[in-house]
């Protein structure tokens, strides 16, 4: 047998372009199936097992696609913007926990959410180091943010503009780092927490300057009366929250006005849910409530439909590669009619010809197997991010 | 042989005796039961929740160390201790301004004026700001000693117990047993204060701090509020700002927050002024509780409204 084998090899290795075309169009047919199988497996279960956790989301109308891809999956796609209100409505029907979240700005590629405590709790998103927010101007960050970004406890991260032509607009604001989360394999990880108030400073709708009462500097000052101060553009707000200047940090008007992107709702229990859901079907009503896991599993179905549509495609491929193979191991038996001839002269039976064609095709096989299977290890390791960048952002 | 093992059986049994007794009645299985924690901003929501719920849960306050419970700012402490609370009363009515500057879970926290919001009474110290292309800005609250109308008081203790019932649903009945009997003692305090307010209505008074907004709606308290501490003695500007109001309001009565300076008192005096205290009981009191000093209060109220 080995006799065959060491043949096999010297033959193989001769015919190196021959060989190697042979292995790579079984590797990728091998592979394909396979990969695409395991990737759309981690994504049922990313999109899945987070859709299942969050009973439900009450945001605005539109895309309800849009709403649970920002909200779970914290996407680029925003939703329309509703108001704090949303959150006190569903608070006051004492139905269930409301948790707003505002998924809006970002540092870097890191989406920057603003939220209140209990989106921690509710997740159970434990901290690693430091401890949880406590003041405003303060940020949690997702344990492989932390890495990608090389931020530890008490370093500054900056949000970053929405646009750079935004000259005018949103101030960066500089924020301390006061806790890592745990590393909880969801979009948590990716992802930089930050207070509610925080994520409206950010956005300008609070903000913290001088006290325009105490104002010396002619220049600063456009108009005083005894009631009003009207101070001029050239006003210096902060662009960081410290300790010296946290008091001076202020919102105007009613917070329960403020924008949020969408309220995650945890009901009571399924008799409150069902009433909460109730509440939202006026055609009058400004809000829709959604349950993630109905829109993740319309979503997936969508997704499956198109891998049965690649799993033909598929099939037909491995069907023309095995066909190429019968006919190149054919063409080739006819290359090699004179060498099959030289052996039989040479006293070998029929069988070892077999034998010496089997092992050719056996180390090929085996040889793709090897690859395929590293290729999957690969995809092992990386499927996650894919999976995200793939169907999630 | 036999005495022996007999004596060192009943050794061992006595021994297993006592090891055993050693465990409290109190501890089952699962341990000692946990007390919920509620966290109150100011101290009538310690003494209603205390009253309503003592001690099925412990009523912790925060800001009874600090001078005045309403401009107190919480330490990275009190905020991690807030944090762990089962529930955090807030008296609500832009009481708490140090809110906006913390993050807490807002499943806890809950606000005891929520549901008397049209009632409350807007804040006569605002200042408006502009910068920027934004226009103006306007920083307007609300009066925040709600408690001083007795029956909004009653509202809040209410409050409250609706929100122990949501931490400790199997005391419901208690919740609610309990709150009659406050209900019913505020009801005293707020007829008896109408009735000595009532007995000289067009009696006017000076308020040394604009505190009493919903004590001069409720019972009718014709009266003005300057801003003059009773720690600190008046310059002259405020002292002649103070003629020219008695000028257009013959008050002859100032009611203070806590007893003034002597030399304020007799100053005072001189000009026909005369000094009561009137003690919101916004913090912890130096003796009694929140009916006692309230009582003290209409004492007080009896010299203005008696005369």
């Amino acid at each position: 047998m080995l006799d065959s084998l060491y043949l096999a090899w010297k033959y193989i290795s001769f015919n190196k372009i021959k060989t190697g075309t042979l292995i790579a169009c079984i590797t990728i047919t091998l592979f394909l199936p396979t990969g695409l199988e395991m990737l759309l497996e981690e994504s049922e279960d990313q999109l899945m097992s987070r859709a299942e956790v969050t009973p439900l989301i009450v945001g605005a109308k539109g895309s309800a696609l849009d709403l649970v891809m920002n909200t779970l999956y914290f996407g680029d796609e925003l939703p329309e913007f509703i108001t704090l209100e949303a959150a006190h409505r569903v608070a006051k029907s004492e139905l269930g926990l409301p948790v707003p979240v505002y998924i809006r700005f970002k540092m870097r590629n890191f989406p920057i959410i603003g939220t209140t405590l209990d989106y921690l709790n509710m997740r159970s998103l434990r901290i690693a180091e430091g401890r949880s927010l406590a003041v405003l101007g303060e940020c949690v960050i997702g344990a492989e943010a932390a890495v990608a970004l090389e931020v530890s406890l008490g370093d500054g991260v900056i949000s970053s503009p929405e646009s750079v032509f935004d000259i005018g607009g949103v101030y960066p604001l500089k924020m301390k780092v006061v806790g890592v989360l745990e590393r909880s394999h969801t979009s948590d990880d990716l992802a930089i927490f930050v207070d509610l108030k925080t994520a409206w400073i950010i956005e300008g709708l609070g903000h913290g300057h001088q006290d325009v009462t105490q104002l010396s500097d002619p220049t600063l000052i456009y108009k005083r009366s005894e009631k009003n101060v009207s101070a001029t553009s050239k006003l210096y707000h902060f662009n960081e929250i410290t300790d010296e200047n946290r008091e001076a940090f202020h919102f105007h008007g009613d917070l329960n006005a403020y924008p949020i992107t969408a309220v995650i709702v945890f009901p009571k229990d399924a008799r409150s849910e069902t009433i909460l859901r109730g509440r939202y079907l006026s055609p009058e009503e400004r809000h829709q409530i959604i349950k993630p896991s109905e829109v993740i599993d319309g979503l997936l179905q969508n997704i499956f439909r198109i891998k049965n549509v690649l799993d033909a495609v598929i099939s037909v491929v491995a069907l023309a590669t095995f066909l190429a193979m019968i006919l190149v191991f054919a063409l080739s038996l006819r290359l090699r009619q004179r060498e099959i001839e030289t052996i039989f002269k040479l006293g070998c039976r029929r069988g070892t010809i077999v034998r010496l064609l089997s092992a050719e095709i056996g180390i090929i096989f085996l040889t793709s197997v090897f690859l395929c299977s590293t290729l999957l290890l690969i995809l092992a390791n990386v499927d996650q991010r894919i999976v995200r960048v793939l169907f999630i952002q | 042989m036999v005495r022996r093992f007999t004596a060192w059986s009943l050794f061992f049994l006595l021994s297993l005796t006592i090891v055993c007794s050693k465990r409290g009645p109190e501890e089952d299985e699962s341990g000692p039961a946990l007390i919920p924690v509620v966290c109150v901003s100011n101290y009538p929501l310690q003494y209603f929740a205390e009253r309503l719920a003592s001690p099925l849960v412990k009523v912790e306050f925060p800001a009874g160390a600090s001078e005045d419970p309403a401009y107190w700012q919480p330490g990275a402490e009190d905020i991690a201790a807030m944090q762990q609370a089962d529930l955090i009363l807030l008296n609500g009515a832009s009481y708490e301004k140090w809110l906006a500057d913390v993050t807490l879970p807002q499943a806890i926290l809950f606000d005891t004026s929520e549901n008397f919001q049209e009632q409350l009474i807007a804040s006569e110290e605002t200042v408006t700001h502009s910068h920027g292309p934004e226009g103006d800005h306007e920083h307007q609250g609300t009066a925040f000693t709600t408690w001083l109308d007795i029956k909004l008081a009653a509202e809040q203790a209410r409050a409250i117990q609706h929100a122990l019932g949501t931490i400790l649903p199997e005391h419901k009945e208690t919740f609610e047993d309990r709150f009659s009997a406050l209900e019913k003692d505020l009801a005293e305090l707020d007829a008896e204060i109408e009735r000595t307010i009532s007995s000289a209505p067009e009696t006017t008074v000076v308020f040394s701090h604009p505190v009493y907004q919903y004590l001069e709606r409720r019972y009718g308290v014709k009266g003005v509020s300057v801003h003059w501490e009773p720690d600190a003695s008046p310059s002259p500007a405020m002292w002649k700002e103070f003629g020219h109001l008695l000028e257009h309001h013959p008050a002859k009565w100032m009611i203070w927050e806590s007893e003034p300076l002597p030399e304020v008192v007799e100053e005072l005096e001189r000009l026909g002024v005369g000094s009561i205290v009137f003690d919101p009981c916004g913090n912890l009191p130096d003796s009694g509780d929140f009916m006692s000093v309230m009582r003290e209060n209409i004492v007080s109220l009896e010299r203005v409204f008696g005369d």
